[in-house]
């Protein structure tokens, strides 16, 4: 509910708002009509210049008659005292100089342009004047233009805005194109039509319109050749556009992204800051091409850390490792090491597998992609479980389980050769030694053609006694 | 357990007594997971040695149900056990904290909490109810990195847990050197190893391991970096090693388009090359890359088991991928490998076993909408004593950026191997995640498989449920972030 203090504000601002308009339409107004009744001195002056001396040279100073020529008649006696004291000054951003103006009519027409031409309200009697506007100056200036603000070429008739001497008031009054206002203006038009030409928009804007926006303003002719603002002038706070390129809403675009990077494609829109929000040290190279936020005026687009598509993969934790290895410098551009240790070396969270890893842990460990005893103590971790599910041996010599392959216990070394991990998993040591030892029951030697015993024994003697009952390597060479 | 309390309450009393003053800060997460599983355990039977069938190849079956048979066990079956259940509750919390007073100084601990609420079976490490995982103080001065407490080092050999300190120095923007030693852990048990694994397993002496090791990383040019690792544990009492391993590893984008890595370890005590690849990738246009890629596997055993002296083979396997951006929206990639093991040199009885296997898979990825996501695969494969077909589909839909639901399927052939018959697993089920705010979100799901055996009556078919649920409280911020509010 709005309070009765609030309304009350709201009416005054309303009311200000309302006298305001009203003020500035009555000050427009009064521009552009005559404000000298010339048709009530039509038969007295036969020759515009006969006041207006100074138009055709152009000398300012006599455009208009001295406040005695006036008062020569109105001095309350003859006619009524007229209280003028001489012109006010004549603030416009027109380039229109009057000499220049009949130079050129001259030279096209081979004769000089009389002042009805431009000044007269047409079917009204001599001297029913007005100031020149804009369809006059359009109906000679035939170009395509059909809108004024739009078509028209803006530098034939106007100064850039900085060489203006406008007030602030009406700089500020200054209309607004309506292809402004359409659609696209301000990610595509606009740059297509500075290119053509910048004087279009110097009519209306400085340098630093552009500086809101374009991070590489520096980088680009057309703003370069934008006047800047007069120091003594207050630019505006203005707000920065950055509307999204149809490129940056593709799915894919933040993958692929990085191909397309450089200053050239990237610093209108966005600063070094821009892509270190995601990338982590050391950033691509390109990025450190990118003007610093510090640097430019413009506050860049902006950007917002978010993961690449294939981190929503459900396998992606299980598959990550080979993306990671292929291309490290994608990991990086994100992330630090410190992320992969967390995981790797300090595990903070320790999760390797994929989620529901266990269902399919037989295949896996029969695979041996991986070394499972890379990270898991197979005696302990897999015989845990193993054993309680009922894949152990009970008693000596226990058939029972690989019941596939009859005689299994006479045919199982090649198998052990070939997957000593999978047999550990079940089978302690024990197990093998019934058969595998100096006292086992057939003291079959596990050792191989070519094995090194000496080798082995110097590094890890007391091992030969699990199976030995004495050294033996005593009295070998 | 007594010393791990006493180091997690150091740690939170001194982020906790901090000085707010000193530009104090913390960053860390606090997960809780709880998980529900059905299982039904393999349990032994026996079966009438009389009513026992022997086929022609040697095999024994019994009513149609592969048995086996020998003097000492009699005719023995594996057969499904009565349904049991999972409920298993995890609280990591995890945090690193700044500004203590000293320019650089952090300290970072990720703790775990584990407790078996129900079921009958305990989840693996529940029976832990608490680890310290990480919890050591880091000082960052220019280029050098220092570490006290207990970390981990990752590399090439694998993740390396220890009590003890670490130094990185960079002395310049090329060249790295890091030196690291201390008491060793058990691999992925972050506790000595004698105190992990004497209750399991034979041969543990009852002796602290202690580690060493040097590293260091060369990037000559932009785009290449070459790392060199050698490490090795020792036995308290110098007897013996407990491994001694180096690994190396090199990158290089020099050849744009083309980049190329590769890595190897190599295993001093038994004088072999492990595990090894060299992939290649190249862009060959219109959205095409293509990977090739050479691979050696050979398993690693610590030298206090005796696996490493039964002489496990390597396999040798060349494989290809190519990946298709097709759109913007649409990925798609095929791979395929071929493998080969090296030879046994094991009896052949009966039959000699595959020595070759194969593997393809293929995938895509589609965003059907900026909020939508469909991603499928398929991949098969066939080794040594066991195949498999596997396909996985899954839908993603973000309601909103705070809100997204997902649907899973998958359909694979359970691996069974050396075991007659083949299992059959399809199901999925749906899963939320929420954020609740940004840094507070829940994810869930549930799912349910039927398992289907085929030539194994004494499996019944069924269906499991699987249910879990997670809650995630983030506090603190990323000191990595430049912009406020932004999610970590």
């Amino acid at each position: 509910m709005t309070s009765a203090p609030l309304r009350a504000r709201a009416w005054w601002a309303l009311l200000i708002i309302a006298a305001a308009a009203v003020a500035g339409s009555v000050v427009l107004a009064a521009d552009a009509t005559d404000r000298f009744p010339h048709h009530r001195h039509a038969r007295l002056f036969p020759l515009c210049t006969g006041c207006h001396a100074g138009i055709e040279a152009g000398e300012r100073a006599q455009f208009y008659p001295p406040p005695d020529n006036c008062t020569s008649c109105h001095d309350g006696t003859t006619e009524k005292r007229v209280e003028w004291d001489g012109p006010r000054p004549y603030l416009t951003n027109l380039a229109f100089e009057h000499p220049a103006h009949q130079a050129v009519a001259v030279a096209r027409d081979g004769a000089a342009l009389e002042c009805e031409q431009c000044h007269s309200v047409s079917a009204e009697a001599r001297m029913t004047i007005q100031r020149a506007n804009p369809d006059v100056c359009l109906s000679c200036h035939g170009h395509a233009a059909t809108d004024h603000f739009v078509n028209a070429l803006c530098e034939t008739c106007h100064v850039p805005l900085v060489e203006t001497e406008l007030p602030a008031q009406r700089l500020l009054a200054l209309p607004e194109p309506t292809d402004h206002y359409a659609t696209g203006f301000v990610r595509e038009l606009h740059g297509a039509q500075a290119l053509a030409t910048t004087q279009r928009c110097a009519t209306c804007h400085t340098r630093e319109r552009c500086l809101a926006c374009h991070v590489n303003a520096a980088d680009v002719t057309q703003i370069a050749a934008l006047p800047p603002a007069p120091r003594d002038w207050i630019v505006p706070s203005y707000t920065a556009h950055y509307p999204e390129p149809a490129s940056h809403l593709a799915p894919s675009w933040l993958e692929r992204h990085g191909a397309a990077a450089s200053r050239q494609e990237c610093a209108t829109c966005h600063t070094q800051q821009d892509c270190t929000t995601c990338h982590a040290a050391p950033a691509p190279e390109v990025v450190a091409t990118l003007p610093s936020r510090g640097e430019v005026s413009a506050p860049g687009a902006g950007t917002e850390r978010q993961p690449p598509p294939s981190h929503a993969s459900r396998f992606f934790e299980r598959d990550h490792a080979a993306l990671a290895a292929a291309s490290p410098e994608s990991c990086a551009a994100c992330h630090q090491k410190q992320f992969c240790a967390d995981c790797h070396d300090a595990p903070l969270q320790p999760s390797y597998h994929p989620r529901n890893f266990t269902v399919q842990h037989a295949s896996a460990a029969w695979g041996r992609r991986l070394e499972c005893s890379s990270c898991h103590e197979v005696r302990t971790f897999c015989r845990a479980c193993h054993v309680q599910l009922g894949m152990r041996t009970e008693g000596r010599l226990d058939p029972g389980f690989h019941d596939a392959e009859p005689l299994w216990l006479l045919r199982h070394a090649r198998a052990a050769r070939q997957g000593l991990e999978s047999c550990t998993s079940c089978h302690n040591q024990r197990d093998c030694l019934q058969c595998h030892s100096t006292l086992g029951a057939f003291q079959v030697s596990p050792h191989g053609p070519d094995f090194d015993a000496r080798r082995a024994q110097k590094r890890n003697p007391t091992i030969c006694f699990a199976c030995h009952t004495s050294d033996p390597l005593k009295g070998t060479p | 357990v007594t010393v791990r309390v006493g180091a997690a309450a150091v740690l939170l009393s001194i982020v906790a007594g901090a000085e707010p003053g000193v530009a104090q800060g913390l960053r860390g997460s606090a997960t809780g997971t709880a998980r529900y599983y059905d299982l039904r355990p393999i349990v032994r039977d026996t079966a009438p040695r009389a009513e026992v069938t022997q086929n022609p190849d040697g095999s024994f079956t019994w009513n149609g149900i592969p048995v086996t048979c020998t003097d000492v066990t009699g005719c023995v079956y594996s057969r499904s056990g009565e349904r049991s259940s999972i409920v298993a509750l995890t609280q990591d919390v995890g945090f690193t904290a700044w500004g203590l007073g000293l320019r650089g100084l952090s300290v970072t601990a990720l703790l775990r909490a584990r407790a078996d609420v129900g079921g009958d079976i305990t989840w693996p490490r529940s029976d832990d109810a608490f680890d310290a995982i990480l919890a050591y103080a880091e000082l960052n001065r220019g280029p050098l990195r220092a570490r006290l407490g207990r970390q981990r080092a990752t590399s090439g050999l694998g993740f390396t847990g220890f009590d003890g300190a670490s130094a990185l120095y960079e002395p310049y923007a090329w060249l790295e050197l890091e030196a690291y030693g201390g008491r060793s852990l058990a691999r992925g048990l972050n506790e000595p190893r004698a105190e992990a694994l004497r209750p399991i397993e034979d041969f543990v002496l009852d002796r602290e391991v202690y580690l060493v090791g040097a590293a260091t990383r060369v990037r000559p040019w932009d785009g290449t970096a070459v790392g060199v690792r050698y490490q090795r544990e020792i036995w308290a009492s110098r007897s013996g090693l407990v491994s001694e391993r180096a690994a190396a590893d090199f990158t290089t984008s020099r050849l744009a388009p083309v980049t190329i890595d590769a890595a190897l370890d190599y295993d001093f005590a038994f004088g072999r090359i492990g595990k090894a690849h060299a992939t290649a990738r190249a862009p060959l246009g219109r959205g095409v890359v293509l990977e090739t890629t050479a691979r050696r596997y050979l398993p690693y055993f610590e030298l206090w088991t005796i696996w490493g002296f039964f002489r496990p083979v390597a396999y040798h396997e060349a494989e290809a991928r190519a990946t298709w951006r097709a759109t913007s929206e649409v990925t798609a990639w095929i791979t395929a490998g071929w493998r080969r093991y090296d030879e046994a040199n094991a009896t052949v009885i009966l039959r000699p076993l595959e020595r070759d296997g194969v593997r393809a898979s293929l995938g895509g990825l589609w965003h059907a909408a900026p909020n939508l996501l469909v991603d499928a695969s398929y991949r098969i494969e066939h080794g040594f004593g066991a195949f498999l077909s596997s396909g996985d589909a899954s839908v993603r839909w973000e309601a909103t950026p705070q809100l997204a639901f997902s649907l899973d399927a998958t359909a694979f052939q359970q691996i069974e191997q050396f075991r007659v018959g083949e299992g059959m697993v399809w199901g999925g089920g749906p899963g939320f995640d929420v954020e609740i705010t940004p840094t507070i979100g829940v994810v869930g799901g549930a799912s349910v498989y039927h398992q289907s055996f085929d030539n194994r009556p004494a499996f019944a078919d069924w269906n499991q449920v699987r249910a879990w649920t997670a809650l995630r409280v983030g506090f603190g911020r990323d000191p990595g972030q430049r912009r406020a509010g932004v999610a970590p």
